[in-house]
């Protein structure tokens, strides 16, 4: 039962990946990749149920914080530069 | 329990593919980012709880909290500071 979540995460995941192709704008495009973070944190619980191992929700713990950085920096870096430097 | 814990993680995996085929398909990019940020919210939400389930040990129930509190509290954070940003820029491009 637990390989249906694997599966559904793995969608998920490839439905993020191609959003992050198929957008041309920055914030669009970080969107996608805040997406793709929470499909990676889907993916660390699978593990966890999958192995039993605690130490993977330590990991996705880590993942959301990671994520939150990423993405308040480049919305900061966006605001600043509202071009997001992608524009000539 | 572990039946319970298994169904709640397949829907919040269900949930979570419904984000992004929102992320996908909605037409901008705050639009988008209600889809991305709330639904998966939600959907990291129930297979945490569900994995609660799963894996019934005192350890995992207090890293599954934790997790639960950082993602409640980052989430709507970053959301906010990404709609900032998108409104900035497109304010920026109308003033060109």
């Amino acid at each position: 039962m637990i390989t249906i979540v694997a599966w559904l995460v793995g969608a998920a995941s490839l439905l993020a990946v191609i959003a992050f192709r198929r957008f041309s704008d920055a914030a669009d495009r970080i969107v996608a990749a805040d997406a793709f973070a929470a499909c990676a944190i889907g993916a660390c619980l699978t593990a966890a149920a999958f192995t039993g191992e605690v130490a993977f929700i330590d990991v996705a713990v880590g993942f959301a914080i990671v994520a939150f950085l990423a993405t308040v920096g480049w919305a900061f870096a966006l605001e600043h530069d509202p071009t997001g430097g992608d524009r000539p | 329990m572990t039946m319970i814990g298994t169904l709640l993680m397949i829907f919040g995996a269900v949930l979570l593919v419904i984000a992004m085929i929102g992320v996908l398909r909605l037409p901008d990019t705050l639009s988008r980012q209600h889809a991305g940020t709330k639904a998966a919210t939600l959907a990291l939400g129930v297979m945490a709880a569900g994995l609660a389930f799963v894996v019934p040990s005192t350890g995992a129930w207090v890293r599954i909290c934790l997790l639960v509190i950082a993602l409640w509290v980052t989430l709507p954070a970053a959301s906010h500071a990404l709609a900032r940003a998108a409104v900035s820029r497109q304010l920026g491009s109308a003033r060109e």
